[in-house]
């Protein structure tokens, strides 16, 4: 038992932080915000060109072949510093090849990925929101000979219109319900153009409606086995919420940090603000809150990594970081006064981001309903 | 990172667990919650405790030749966390002054304190607040005068101890002539020695619940004119400062407080998986099943930052703001429980007996004191200024 970083995982963790105070200032991340593409393309070639888009990919496609505790390190890192770079989306789609595509998927797809070529997406989502519930998905795939025909409607896309693929979630069984006859299948989005239209969100990230209409690909495109394609996405899921825990609560510690100094430079009433106990006590549970997101993500991701059952501990984990980052930036904005509420001072980048990142891959009251079950219902 | 425990660890708990399946029987668990006003006595738990020090359970972590077993801190905490899961609190394993003996005593009270500590024949009450307060803990009033080869303490002590302590560590000025902090000493007290008043203190809850808080009864205590030899002081003279706040610092962290703050939490998820009221089955409320899911979440975090401290010690890492964070979290997600308990169970939960009472009246006894655990070794305020000061460095108030 040791819940503290090793020699490697604390120079992974300086090196991602060093390199990120460089390339990652706010400017790039307010650049970002008003480009088209919505993300640095020199930043992503950057943190390709340090492997840290191979971490948990295997050697074969050119990766690391490390675990997800190591990614999660780095998407800690590019929290903490609300890169502007599709890391998430990417490492989404790219560890779901990795763990059930076919070796043609993973050669195909994963080597470019590595390189920094290939931005990858997924889409899960649909009008009914509700995380994990096969009944939410109602996407078409029909079968038409060797080829898959997609119809419907995806929400919450990130990166659709850099992405080169996307993992789509659909039922390839016509009549069948709950988890029976869902695949998981690759669609390139050039090759067939599904229509992307923005979702405005308080972001600015790139996050969009994407329709389906009459979207053709092959069969060998199914990711997994067609038609038994929900633990695949149980996968998909449980690593994408335990990453994007980690990378919120880097970027809730760093918004600490800017309250922090903010609190020991600000006088009011001929002594800094952070001599109050108000502030003082607000910033020191806000610290015990993101230690304990930091613990209880990592213990998720190592366990993933693992191989342990980790649905239980995903589902804590999120369900913590939603909370309590939120909670989190927001007490850094109030620590800050009204300046906190104009675009001008950074820490508004941490606040909106990470605010619609705990919006994602399930509430914490879904979680909390996930984690109930474990503890209370007899098997 | 390793986020489970080694083989040899898991083998150790099922050795424990073994233990457990044959010894904490019916009449053990009956004892637990004894009432010490009318001296109860525990004889089953005496009889299983002796076999747990024959195996060396008890107090692993302290040397063998003081009796303890020279042990790992993660074996300890996995007698603790067994023996809890199966309702039994070893209070024996709890408290500052083993440690602090162990690092400033001299070889002779290490003789003269550990084993009986180990033993439970030597109890220590706490001698820190005052009357006049506890927060400002190096402010406090009572005096230690040297005397020829001896010291004169004169003074008071409030809520440490109870009945059954046979010693105070006691923290008292030596020098009023330095910073406040520099001036401290403690001393080891008999207390049957001439000049020592104990008076009982009856706290708001009526038992003793042995494995929860402290028993039915605190204390003030009262020295006039106590004469001690030298050997009655623990450390050096001006050293009580260092050796208070390293006590505190331990006692502030691990397996024990981790333990008691969330139990709780645990004896309730127990109860719902097996029991309904009437007709109303609480585990199928989804309110229920939201609350306790958030309780399980924060009881977790606990779990880790207690895992978090146990690594800092055992890879000598300095503790910066970690243990006043545990200090906070604990005792706070401790009310937080009890007051989600007490909605769920609704009129059921001011029950302290009686065939109505879920667990014997546990929850009502413990709503009483819950909020309570967050003033012992430390207010929760006065730790979150620790971690303002320590673990964000913002300027004192």
């Amino acid at each position: 038992m040791d819940v503290l970083f090793n020699e490697f995982e604390d120079m992974l963790k300086q090196s991602a932080r060093s390199t990120l105070e460089v390339e990652s200032p706010p400017s790039l991340v307010r650049e970002a915000e008003a480009s088209t593409l919505g993300y640095s393309p020199d930043l992503w070639k950057k943190i390709a060109d340090l492997g840290w888009l191979g971490l948990a990919l295997p050697e074969s496609a050119g990766g690391q072949g490390l675990g997800l505790s190591s990614l999660g390190i780095v998407a800690c890192e590019l929290g903490r510093a609300v890169a502007p770079v599709p890391f998430h989306s990417t490492m989404t789609a790219a560890l779901t090849i990795a763990e059930s595509g076919s070796d043609a998927q993973r050669s195909l797809i994963l080597p470019r990925v590595v390189s920094g070529q290939s931005i990858l997406t997924w889409a899960l989502t649909e009008a009914d929101p509700r995380y994990l519930t096969p009944d939410a998905v109602q996407m078409q795939a029909m079968v038409e000979g060797g080829d898959l025909v997609l119809n419907g409607t995806k929400l919450f896309v990130e990166n659709v219109e850099s992405a080169e693929q996307i993992l789509v979630v659909c039922r390839t069984t016509p009549g069948k319900t709950g988890a029976a006859g869902i695949s998981v299948v690759l669609v390139p989005t050039k090759a067939v153009g599904p229509k992307a239209t923005p979702l405005t969100n308080i972001a600015k990230e790139k996050l969009s409606r994407v329709e389906f209409t009459n979207v053709r690909v092959p069969r060998t495109n199914v990711v997994g086995t067609e038609g038994a394609g929900w633990p695949v996405v149980e996968g998909m899921v449980n690593r994408a919420a335990a990453l994007i825990s980690i990378q919120m609560s880097g970027a809730a510690r760093r918004a600490l940090e800017y309250a922090v100094e903010y609190a020991k430079g600000r006088e009011a009433f001929g002594r800094p603000i952070g001599a109050f106990q108000s502030i003082a006590h607000t910033l020191a549970d806000t610290l015990i809150w993101i230690d304990g997101c930091d613990l209880i993500a990592y213990e998720a991701l190592w366990r993933l990594e693992r191989g342990l059952p980790a649905a239980v501990q995903v589902s804590q984990a999120k369900a913590f970081c939603s909370e309590k980052v939120v909670q989190a930036v927001r007490n850094a904005n109030v620590v800050h006064g009204g300046i906190a509420a104009t675009a001008e001072l950074d820490l508004q980048l941490w606040f909106r981001r990470a605010s619609a990142w705990a919006t994602r891959l399930g509430t914490p009251s879904e979680h909390r309903a996930r984690v109930a079950h474990a503890v209370l219902d007899r098997a | 990172m390793e986020f489970t425990f080694t083989t040899e660890e898991e083998a150790f708990r099922q050795e424990v667990r073994t233990f457990i399946a044959e010894h904490v029987t019916p009449e053990v668990i009956a004892e637990q919650g004894g009432d010490e006003e009318s001296g109860a006595d525990h004889p089953h738990t005496d009889a299983m405790i002796d076999k747990m020090m024959e195996r060396g359970w008890v107090r692993m972590a302290m040397p063998k030749e003081y009796g303890g077993h020279g042990g790992d801190l993660t074996m300890q905490y996995i007698v603790d966390e067994e023996f809890n899961r199966a309702g039994v609190f070893i209070a024996h394993n709890y408290g500052t002054g083993y440690t602090t003996i162990i690092k400033y005593g001299t070889e002779q009270q290490k003789r003269d304190f550990v084993p009986g500590l180990i033993a439970g024949k030597i109890k220590l009450g706490l001698g820190y607040t005052e009357p006049s307060g506890g927060t400002d803990l190096a402010g406090l009033k009572s005096r230690a005068v040297r005397d020829g080869d001896d010291w004169i303490i004169n003074g008071s002590k409030m809520y440490g101890g109870s009945p059954e302590s046979t010693h105070m560590y006691m923290l008292v000025r030596t020098n009023p002539d330095v910073p406040k902090h520099k001036g401290l000493s403690v001393f080891l007290v008999p207390m049957d020695a001439p000049g020592v008043e104990f008076r009982p203190l009856k706290l708001i809850k009526d038992r003793a619940r042995a494995y929860g808080y402290t028993g039915a009864w605190a204390g003030s205590s009262f020295y006039e004119d106590v004469r001690l030899p030298q050997s009655a002081m623990l450390g050096e003279e001006g050293q009580g400062w260092e050796l208070a706040t390293q006590g505190l610092a331990i006692d502030r962290i691990g397996v024990t407080r981790y333990l008691r703050c969330t139990y709780r939490t645990d004896h309730m998820i127990d109860w719902l998986r097996d029991h309904q009221l009437g007709d109303y089955v609480p585990r199928e409320d989804p309110f229920v099943r939201d609350k306790i899911a958030e309780l399980w979440i924060e009881r977790e975090v606990y779990r880790l930052m207690t895992m978090r401290s146990l690594t800092m010690v055992k890879k000598n890492i300095p503790i910066v703001h970690e243990s006043p964070s545990e200090k906070v979290w604990g005792p706070d997600h401790n009310v937080r429980a009890i007051e989600a308990i007490a909605s769920i169970l609704g009129p059921y939960m001011q029950l302290t007996e009686g065939e109505e009472a879920p667990r014997g009246g546990e929850f009502g006894d413990h709503f009483l004191m819950a909020w309570f655990v967050g003033l012992g070794h430390g207010s929760v305020h006065a730790m979150r200024d620790q971690i303002a000061r320590r673990g964000l460095g913002l300027p004192r108030g």
